[in-house]
Protein backbone atom coordinates (compact mmCIF):
# COMPACT_ATOMS: atom_id res chain seq x y z
CA UNK A 1 0.00 0.00 0.00
CA UNK A 2 2.88 2.58 0.99
CA UNK A 3 4.45 1.76 -2.60
CA UNK A 4 1.33 2.36 -4.23
CA UNK A 5 0.97 5.63 -2.38
CA UNK A 6 5.15 6.39 -3.71
CA UNK A 7 4.29 6.04 -7.23
CA UNK A 8 0.99 7.83 -7.32
CA UNK A 9 3.05 11.01 -5.76
CA UNK A 10 5.72 10.33 -8.17
CA UNK A 11 3.20 10.36 -10.88
CA UNK A 12 1.78 13.16 -9.83
CA UNK A 13 4.47 15.25 -9.74
CA UNK A 14 6.31 14.21 -12.94
CA UNK A 15 2.53 14.74 -14.45
CA UNK A 16 2.54 18.52 -13.03
CA UNK A 17 5.58 18.96 -14.02
CA UNK A 18 4.54 17.95 -17.89
CA UNK A 19 1.08 19.53 -17.87
CA UNK A 20 2.52 23.10 -16.18
CA UNK A 21 6.62 23.03 -17.15
CA UNK A 22 6.55 26.93 -16.41
CA UNK A 23 4.39 27.70 -13.50
CA UNK A 24 6.15 24.78 -11.83
CA UNK A 25 9.87 26.34 -12.73
CA UNK A 26 9.37 29.97 -13.85
CA UNK A 27 11.18 31.21 -11.01
CA UNK A 28 9.14 34.48 -11.93
CA UNK A 29 7.71 37.34 -14.56
CA UNK A 30 9.89 38.21 -18.14
CA UNK A 31 10.82 41.91 -18.20
CA UNK A 32 8.44 44.03 -20.30
CA UNK A 33 10.41 43.20 -23.78
CA UNK A 34 10.40 39.73 -23.69
CA UNK A 35 7.14 38.87 -22.62
CA UNK A 36 6.84 36.99 -26.20
CA UNK A 37 9.78 35.00 -25.26
CA UNK A 38 7.68 34.01 -21.93
CA UNK A 39 7.36 30.38 -22.85
CA UNK A 40 10.15 29.52 -25.10
CA UNK A 41 13.13 28.32 -22.07
CA UNK A 42 15.52 28.01 -24.80
CA UNK A 43 15.43 31.47 -25.90
CA UNK A 44 17.84 32.62 -23.51
CA UNK A 45 18.58 29.44 -21.55
CA UNK A 46 21.21 26.75 -23.18
CA UNK A 47 20.08 23.54 -20.99
CA UNK A 48 22.63 22.62 -18.71
CA UNK A 49 24.60 25.85 -20.13
CA UNK A 50 23.60 28.83 -18.38
CA UNK A 51 22.50 31.98 -20.67
CA UNK A 52 25.52 32.25 -23.33
CA UNK A 53 26.47 35.89 -24.72
CA UNK A 54 25.17 34.29 -27.90
CA UNK A 55 21.43 33.91 -27.15
CA UNK A 56 21.25 37.18 -26.28
CA UNK A 57 23.32 38.64 -29.49
CA UNK A 58 20.93 36.80 -31.79
CA UNK A 59 18.56 39.83 -30.79
CA UNK A 60 20.47 42.84 -28.81
CA UNK A 61 23.02 44.24 -31.26
CA UNK A 62 25.95 46.25 -29.02
CA UNK A 63 26.04 49.26 -31.46
CA UNK A 64 22.28 49.44 -31.44
CA UNK A 65 21.46 48.67 -28.07
CA UNK A 66 19.31 51.74 -26.72
CA UNK A 67 19.24 53.87 -29.25
CA UNK A 68 15.73 53.40 -29.31
CA UNK A 69 14.95 54.56 -25.53
CA UNK A 70 14.06 57.81 -24.34
CA UNK A 71 17.48 58.74 -23.54
CA UNK A 72 19.81 56.68 -26.31
CA UNK A 73 23.03 58.75 -24.77
CA UNK A 74 22.67 57.05 -20.88
CA UNK A 75 22.77 53.51 -22.91
CA UNK A 76 24.78 53.73 -26.28
CA UNK A 77 28.10 52.79 -24.10
CA UNK A 78 27.63 48.90 -25.03
CA UNK A 79 29.57 48.73 -27.95
CA UNK A 80 32.90 49.93 -26.10
CA UNK A 81 32.39 46.99 -23.50
CA UNK A 82 34.78 43.82 -23.92
CA UNK A 83 35.33 41.10 -21.95
CA UNK A 84 32.17 40.75 -19.49
CA UNK A 85 29.42 38.37 -20.10
CA UNK A 86 25.54 40.24 -20.59
CA UNK A 87 24.69 38.31 -17.47
CA UNK A 88 27.39 40.30 -15.59
CA UNK A 89 24.77 43.04 -15.19
CA UNK A 90 21.97 42.06 -16.74
CA UNK A 91 19.25 39.08 -15.25
CA UNK A 92 15.22 38.71 -15.87
CA UNK A 93 12.91 36.74 -14.17
CA UNK A 94 12.29 40.30 -11.73
CA UNK A 95 9.19 41.35 -13.19
CA UNK A 96 7.69 43.19 -15.93
CA UNK A 97 10.10 46.49 -15.31
CA UNK A 98 13.15 46.07 -17.22
CA UNK A 99 15.14 48.16 -14.50
CA UNK A 100 14.51 45.35 -12.44
CA UNK A 101 16.65 43.00 -14.67
CA UNK A 102 19.97 45.57 -14.09
CA UNK A 103 20.47 45.15 -10.71
CA UNK A 104 23.68 43.13 -11.01
CA UNK A 105 24.92 46.26 -12.95
CA UNK A 106 28.38 46.95 -11.81
CA UNK A 107 30.25 50.49 -12.68
CA UNK A 108 33.75 48.43 -12.96
CA UNK A 109 32.36 47.04 -16.64
CA UNK A 110 32.26 50.74 -18.00
CA UNK A 111 35.43 52.38 -19.84
CA UNK A 112 37.18 55.52 -17.53
CA UNK A 113 35.54 58.03 -20.41
CA UNK A 114 32.19 56.70 -19.67
CA UNK A 115 32.77 56.70 -15.96
CA UNK A 116 33.90 59.78 -15.49
CA UNK A 117 31.05 61.58 -17.19
CA UNK A 118 28.27 60.80 -14.33
CA UNK A 119 26.41 62.56 -16.43
CA UNK A 120 26.34 60.86 -19.28
CA UNK A 121 23.98 58.28 -17.85
CA UNK A 122 22.71 60.15 -14.50
CA UNK A 123 20.60 62.91 -14.67
CA UNK A 124 21.87 65.81 -12.11
CA UNK A 125 19.50 66.54 -9.27
CA UNK A 126 17.56 69.54 -10.19
CA UNK A 127 18.30 71.07 -6.66
CA UNK A 128 19.35 75.00 -5.29
CA UNK A 129 22.66 73.00 -4.38
CA UNK A 130 23.73 71.12 -7.43
CA UNK A 131 22.57 73.71 -9.51
CA UNK A 132 25.37 75.91 -8.90
CA UNK A 133 27.82 73.50 -8.43
CA UNK A 134 31.04 73.42 -11.14
CA UNK A 135 32.98 70.53 -9.04
CA UNK A 136 32.66 66.89 -10.73
CA UNK A 137 30.57 64.64 -9.01
CA UNK A 138 33.64 62.32 -7.99
CA UNK A 139 34.33 64.92 -5.40
CA UNK A 140 31.03 64.11 -3.31
CA UNK A 141 30.07 60.78 -4.27
CA UNK A 142 31.39 57.45 -5.31
CA UNK A 143 30.22 54.31 -7.75
CA UNK A 144 29.19 52.38 -4.39
CA UNK A 145 27.03 54.54 -2.83
CA UNK A 146 25.47 57.19 -4.40
CA UNK A 147 23.67 58.79 -1.13
CA UNK A 148 25.69 57.58 1.64
CA UNK A 149 29.19 57.03 0.37
CA UNK A 150 29.38 61.04 0.25
CA UNK A 151 32.72 63.13 1.31
CA UNK A 152 30.72 66.31 0.54
CA UNK A 153 32.53 69.54 1.44
CA UNK A 154 30.76 72.70 1.70
CA UNK A 155 33.68 74.62 0.23
CA UNK A 156 32.63 73.35 -2.82
CA UNK A 157 29.35 75.60 -2.94
CA UNK A 158 29.02 79.30 -2.90
CA UNK A 159 29.21 81.56 -0.36
CA UNK A 160 25.84 82.53 -0.75
CA UNK A 161 24.49 79.14 -0.42
CA UNK A 162 26.77 78.06 1.88
CA UNK A 163 25.34 81.15 4.61
CA UNK A 164 22.14 80.09 3.77
CA UNK A 165 21.99 76.83 5.82
CA UNK A 166 18.08 76.21 6.18
CA UNK A 167 18.25 75.94 1.90
CA UNK A 168 19.44 72.17 2.67
CA UNK A 169 19.35 71.57 6.44
CA UNK A 170 16.26 71.28 8.11
CA UNK A 171 16.56 74.20 11.51
CA UNK A 172 15.74 71.52 14.90
CA UNK A 173 12.15 71.71 15.66
CA UNK A 174 13.26 72.63 19.43
CA UNK A 175 11.46 76.06 21.10
CA UNK A 176 15.22 77.13 20.85
CA UNK A 177 15.98 76.52 17.55
CA UNK A 178 12.48 77.64 16.35
CA UNK A 179 13.41 81.45 17.79
CA UNK A 180 16.40 81.75 15.92
CA UNK A 181 16.43 82.62 12.26
CA UNK A 182 19.39 82.67 9.97
CA UNK A 183 22.24 82.77 12.49
CA UNK A 184 23.27 78.98 12.29
CA UNK A 185 27.35 80.17 11.91
CA UNK A 186 26.60 81.01 15.66
CA UNK A 187 26.39 78.13 17.24
CA UNK A 188 27.84 75.79 14.47
CA UNK A 189 30.37 74.92 11.78
CA UNK A 190 30.17 73.44 8.77
CA UNK A 191 33.01 71.38 9.87
CA UNK A 192 30.94 69.40 12.12
CA UNK A 193 27.48 70.06 12.72
CA UNK A 194 26.94 68.24 16.20
CA UNK A 195 28.73 69.49 18.75
CA UNK A 196 27.54 72.62 18.07
CA UNK A 197 30.43 75.25 18.85
CA UNK A 198 27.47 77.38 21.42
CA UNK A 199 28.85 78.40 24.47
CA UNK A 200 26.78 78.01 27.55
CA UNK A 201 29.51 79.07 29.79
CA UNK A 202 28.99 82.12 28.10
CA UNK A 203 25.71 82.24 30.11
CA UNK A 204 25.99 79.88 32.89
CA UNK A 205 29.31 77.27 33.15
CA UNK A 206 28.51 73.59 33.72
CA UNK A 207 30.65 72.51 36.29
CA UNK A 208 30.77 70.36 39.35
CA UNK A 209 27.00 69.46 39.62
CA UNK A 210 25.55 71.39 36.97
CA UNK A 211 26.65 69.18 34.31
CA UNK A 212 23.16 67.80 33.74
CA UNK A 213 20.95 66.95 31.19
CA UNK A 214 19.55 70.08 29.33
CA UNK A 215 16.66 69.24 30.56
CA UNK A 216 17.03 69.41 34.03
CA UNK A 217 17.33 73.12 33.83
CA UNK A 218 15.26 74.12 30.44
CA UNK A 219 12.38 72.40 31.21
CA UNK A 220 9.73 70.84 28.36
CA UNK A 221 12.55 71.60 25.85
CA UNK A 222 11.99 75.24 26.29
CA UNK A 223 15.86 76.52 25.74
CA UNK A 224 14.94 79.83 26.08
CA UNK A 225 13.89 79.87 29.76
CA UNK A 226 15.35 77.95 32.71
CA UNK A 227 14.67 77.19 36.26
CA UNK A 228 17.18 76.77 39.27
CA UNK A 229 14.59 75.19 41.42
CA UNK A 230 15.22 72.13 39.82
CA UNK A 231 17.98 71.13 41.93
CA UNK A 232 18.20 73.95 44.67
CA UNK A 233 15.13 73.48 46.54
CA UNK A 234 14.80 76.37 48.64
CA UNK A 235 11.62 78.26 48.58
CA UNK A 236 11.30 81.87 46.67
CA UNK A 237 10.56 83.80 49.41
CA UNK A 238 13.21 82.83 51.53
CA UNK A 239 15.81 83.28 48.87
CA UNK A 240 14.21 86.38 47.83
CA UNK A 241 14.66 87.88 51.81
CA UNK A 242 18.19 86.61 51.18
CA UNK A 243 19.27 88.56 48.46
CA UNK A 244 17.27 91.99 49.54
CA UNK A 245 19.40 92.16 52.04
CA UNK A 246 22.09 92.46 49.47
CA UNK A 247 19.46 94.90 47.75
CA UNK A 248 18.57 92.83 45.09
CA UNK A 249 15.23 92.39 44.74
CA UNK A 250 14.98 90.76 41.19
CA UNK A 251 15.78 86.84 41.68
CA UNK A 252 13.55 85.59 38.58
CA UNK A 253 17.10 85.50 36.35
CA UNK A 254 19.47 83.31 38.94
CA UNK A 255 22.26 83.01 35.90
CA UNK A 256 22.59 86.84 35.43
CA UNK A 257 24.23 87.25 38.16
CA UNK A 258 25.31 83.50 39.19
CA UNK A 259 27.81 82.41 36.50
CA UNK A 260 28.73 78.88 37.63
CA UNK A 261 28.70 76.23 40.80
CA UNK A 262 30.95 78.89 42.39
CA UNK A 263 28.78 80.79 45.25
CA UNK A 264 31.32 83.60 44.81
CA UNK A 265 31.14 84.21 41.11
CA UNK A 266 28.72 86.94 40.36
CA UNK A 267 27.96 89.19 37.71
CA UNK A 268 29.92 92.05 37.92
CA UNK A 269 32.64 93.36 39.68
CA UNK A 270 30.92 95.56 41.90
CA UNK A 271 29.07 92.57 43.31
CA UNK A 272 31.87 90.11 42.72
CA UNK A 273 33.99 92.53 45.00
CA UNK A 274 31.06 92.38 48.09
CA UNK A 275 29.81 88.70 47.85
CA UNK A 276 33.42 88.15 48.07
CA UNK A 277 33.84 90.12 50.83
CA UNK A 278 30.85 88.59 52.59
CA UNK A 279 32.17 85.49 51.88
CA UNK A 280 35.48 85.58 53.56
CA UNK A 281 33.53 87.51 56.36
CA UNK A 282 31.60 84.45 57.09
CA UNK A 283 34.61 82.07 56.58
CA UNK A 284 36.24 84.37 59.31
CA UNK A 285 33.54 83.78 61.59
CA UNK B 1 -9.15 19.87 29.29
CA UNK B 2 -6.54 21.46 32.04
CA UNK B 3 -4.44 18.92 32.12
CA UNK B 4 -4.87 17.30 28.90
CA UNK B 5 -2.68 15.69 26.27
CA UNK B 6 -3.35 18.57 24.05
CA UNK B 7 -2.40 20.82 26.45
CA UNK B 8 0.84 19.35 28.26
CA UNK B 9 2.51 17.81 24.59
CA UNK B 10 0.85 19.18 21.76
CA UNK B 11 1.80 22.89 23.00
CA UNK B 12 5.13 22.34 23.62
CA UNK B 13 5.61 20.76 20.37
CA UNK B 14 4.20 23.43 18.85
CA UNK B 15 6.78 25.75 20.10
CA UNK B 16 9.42 24.13 19.41
CA UNK B 17 8.25 24.29 15.17
CA UNK B 18 7.58 28.16 15.71
CA UNK B 19 10.97 28.38 16.87
CA UNK B 20 12.56 26.77 13.75
CA UNK B 21 9.50 29.52 11.64
CA UNK B 22 11.02 32.03 14.25
CA UNK B 23 14.75 31.40 13.62
CA UNK B 24 14.29 31.14 9.63
CA UNK B 25 12.55 34.65 9.78
CA UNK B 26 15.16 35.95 11.85
CA UNK B 27 18.10 34.77 9.59
CA UNK B 28 16.45 35.99 6.32
CA UNK B 29 15.79 39.49 8.11
CA UNK B 30 19.22 39.10 8.74
CA UNK B 31 20.23 38.45 5.13
CA UNK B 32 17.91 41.58 3.98
CA UNK B 33 19.56 43.77 6.78
CA UNK B 34 22.73 42.76 5.37
CA UNK B 35 22.45 42.92 1.95
CA UNK B 36 23.51 39.42 1.95
CA UNK B 37 20.88 37.84 0.28
CA UNK B 38 22.78 36.17 -2.07
CA UNK B 39 24.29 34.11 0.30
CA UNK B 40 20.41 32.76 0.45
CA UNK B 41 21.47 30.59 -2.70
CA UNK B 42 24.18 28.87 -1.04
CA UNK B 43 22.24 27.62 2.49
CA UNK B 44 20.51 25.68 0.04
CA UNK B 45 23.08 23.68 -0.51
CA UNK B 46 24.10 23.86 3.52
CA UNK B 47 20.72 22.95 4.63
CA UNK B 48 20.30 19.87 1.86
CA UNK B 49 23.22 18.32 2.77
CA UNK B 50 22.98 18.91 6.71
CA UNK B 51 19.44 17.21 5.38
CA UNK B 52 21.12 14.08 3.56
CA UNK B 53 23.90 13.77 6.09
CA UNK B 54 20.81 13.16 8.81
CA UNK B 55 19.68 10.58 6.70
CA UNK B 56 22.37 7.86 8.05
CA UNK B 57 20.45 7.18 10.77
CA UNK B 58 18.12 5.47 7.94
CA UNK B 59 21.10 3.63 6.91
CA UNK B 60 21.82 2.56 10.54
CA UNK B 61 18.02 1.30 11.02
CA UNK B 62 18.38 -0.40 7.98
CA UNK B 63 21.74 -1.84 9.15
CA UNK B 64 23.44 -0.52 6.15
CA UNK B 65 25.83 1.23 8.60
CA UNK B 66 26.55 -1.70 10.97
CA UNK B 67 28.68 0.41 13.59
CA UNK B 68 27.17 2.90 16.20
CA UNK B 69 24.34 3.32 18.68
CA UNK B 70 21.07 4.00 16.89
CA UNK B 71 19.72 6.07 19.18
CA UNK B 72 22.63 8.62 18.88
CA UNK B 73 22.25 8.20 14.94
CA UNK B 74 18.59 9.27 15.80
CA UNK B 75 19.32 12.16 17.79
CA UNK B 76 22.22 12.93 15.11
CA UNK B 77 18.96 13.04 12.47
CA UNK B 78 16.94 15.22 14.52
CA UNK B 79 19.28 17.98 15.34
CA UNK B 80 20.80 17.74 11.72
CA UNK B 81 17.44 17.72 10.17
CA UNK B 82 15.97 20.24 12.38
CA UNK B 83 19.12 22.67 11.70
CA UNK B 84 19.33 21.50 7.64
CA UNK B 85 15.23 22.61 7.46
CA UNK B 86 15.91 26.22 9.02
CA UNK B 87 18.70 26.56 6.25
CA UNK B 88 16.37 25.78 3.51
CA UNK B 89 13.26 27.48 4.63
CA UNK B 90 16.06 30.76 4.59
CA UNK B 91 16.94 29.81 1.16
CA UNK B 92 13.63 29.59 0.08
CA UNK B 93 12.56 33.10 1.37
CA UNK B 94 9.25 34.55 1.11
CA UNK B 95 9.03 34.91 -3.00
CA UNK B 96 5.87 33.37 -4.30
CA UNK B 97 7.35 32.43 -7.60
CA UNK B 98 7.83 28.74 -9.47
CA UNK B 99 5.70 26.26 -7.64
CA UNK B 100 7.73 23.41 -7.90
CA UNK B 101 10.28 24.91 -4.93
CA UNK B 102 7.11 25.92 -2.93
CA UNK B 103 5.71 22.47 -3.05
CA UNK B 104 8.47 21.24 -1.93
CA UNK B 105 9.00 24.09 1.58
CA UNK B 106 5.22 22.74 1.70
CA UNK B 107 6.50 19.05 2.28
CA UNK B 108 9.53 20.27 4.33
CA UNK B 109 6.86 22.08 6.64
CA UNK B 110 4.96 18.72 6.59
CA UNK B 111 7.84 16.09 7.22
CA UNK B 112 9.36 18.44 10.45
CA UNK B 113 6.10 18.66 11.43
CA UNK B 114 5.48 14.51 11.79
CA UNK B 115 9.39 14.00 12.72
CA UNK B 116 8.65 16.68 15.65
CA UNK B 117 5.13 14.49 16.28
CA UNK B 118 7.50 11.14 16.85
CA UNK B 119 9.80 12.75 18.75
CA UNK B 120 7.96 14.57 21.60
CA UNK B 121 4.95 13.78 21.32
CA UNK B 122 3.87 10.34 21.10
CA UNK B 123 5.71 8.25 23.88
CA UNK B 124 5.16 11.12 26.93
CA UNK B 125 1.33 10.86 25.14
CA UNK B 126 1.55 7.45 25.56
CA UNK B 127 2.42 7.56 29.13
CA UNK B 128 0.23 10.27 30.41
CA UNK B 129 -2.63 8.34 28.79
CA UNK B 130 -1.70 5.44 30.41
CA UNK B 131 -1.00 7.43 34.06
CA UNK B 132 -4.32 8.89 33.64
CA UNK B 133 -6.01 5.35 32.93
CA UNK B 134 -4.43 3.88 35.69
CA UNK B 135 -5.18 6.74 38.13
CA UNK B 136 -8.78 6.69 36.76
CA UNK B 137 -9.58 3.05 37.78
CA UNK B 138 -7.35 2.80 41.21
CA UNK B 139 -9.73 5.94 42.16
CA UNK B 140 -12.77 3.43 41.53
CA UNK B 141 -13.96 4.55 38.07
CA UNK B 142 -14.62 1.41 35.36
CA UNK B 143 -13.01 0.73 32.57
CA UNK B 144 -15.79 2.04 30.35
CA UNK B 145 -15.63 5.22 32.89
CA UNK B 146 -12.39 5.88 32.87
CA UNK B 147 -12.49 5.03 28.57
CA UNK B 148 -15.21 8.11 28.50
CA UNK B 149 -13.86 10.78 30.03
CA UNK B 150 -10.30 9.97 28.15
CA UNK B 151 -11.83 10.16 24.83
CA UNK B 152 -10.47 13.00 23.89
CA UNK B 153 -6.74 12.15 24.87
CA UNK B 154 -7.13 8.34 23.35
CA UNK B 155 -8.17 10.38 19.89
CA UNK B 156 -4.96 12.94 20.38
CA UNK B 157 -2.81 10.08 20.75
CA UNK B 158 -4.40 7.90 17.99
CA UNK B 159 -3.86 10.90 15.41
CA UNK B 160 0.21 10.95 16.87
CA UNK B 161 0.60 7.34 16.13
CA UNK B 162 -0.24 8.53 12.06
CA UNK B 163 2.96 10.36 12.13
CA UNK B 164 5.10 7.66 10.49
CA UNK B 165 2.53 7.11 7.74
CA UNK B 166 3.07 10.72 6.90
CA UNK B 167 6.84 10.98 7.57
CA UNK B 168 7.85 8.54 5.47
CA UNK B 169 6.14 8.88 1.92
CA UNK B 170 6.37 13.14 2.58
CA UNK B 171 9.76 12.61 2.74
CA UNK B 172 9.85 10.96 0.02
CA UNK B 173 8.04 13.42 -2.25
CA UNK B 174 9.89 15.92 -0.44
CA UNK B 175 13.53 14.15 -2.28
CA UNK B 176 11.57 14.03 -5.55
CA UNK B 177 10.87 17.51 -5.73
CA UNK B 178 14.05 18.60 -3.69
CA UNK B 179 15.34 16.73 -7.39
CA UNK B 180 13.23 18.58 -9.57
CA UNK B 181 13.95 21.75 -8.61
CA UNK B 182 17.72 21.24 -8.53
CA UNK B 183 17.84 19.78 -12.05
CA UNK B 184 15.83 23.03 -13.34
CA UNK B 185 18.36 25.07 -11.47
CA UNK B 186 21.15 22.66 -13.50
CA UNK B 187 19.17 23.00 -16.93
CA UNK B 188 18.57 26.87 -16.75
CA UNK B 189 20.83 28.95 -14.02
CA UNK B 190 23.57 31.21 -15.38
Amino acid sequence: MKKLYILGMLIAVIWLMIRFPYAMSNPGKLSEGHTRISQTCESCHQYFGGIPDRKCLACHKPAEIGKDSANPEKILFHEGLTGYSCISCHTDHKGTNPAMGTSHFNHFVLTSSILNNCSSCHRPPADTLHNQLTATCGNCHNTNNWKNGTSFDHNMIGTAIRNECQSCHKPPVDNYHQSITNNCQKCHTTGKWIPSSFEHSAYFRLDKDHNVSCNTCHTNNVLTTYTCYGCHEHTESRMLEKHNEEGIYNITKCASCHKSADEHDIKGRENNERKKDKGEKREDD
Amino acid sequence: MKNSIAVRQVLPFIQWYGLMILFTLFFDFLLHRLQWVAVGRYLGYAGTALVLLSFLYSLRKRKIIASGSPKQYLAVHEYLSWAGSILILVHAGIHFNAILPWLAVLMLLIVVASGLTGKYLLKKANETLKEKKKALLAAGSSPEEAEKKLFFDSVTVDIMKKWRTVHLPITFLLGILSLLHILTILMFAK
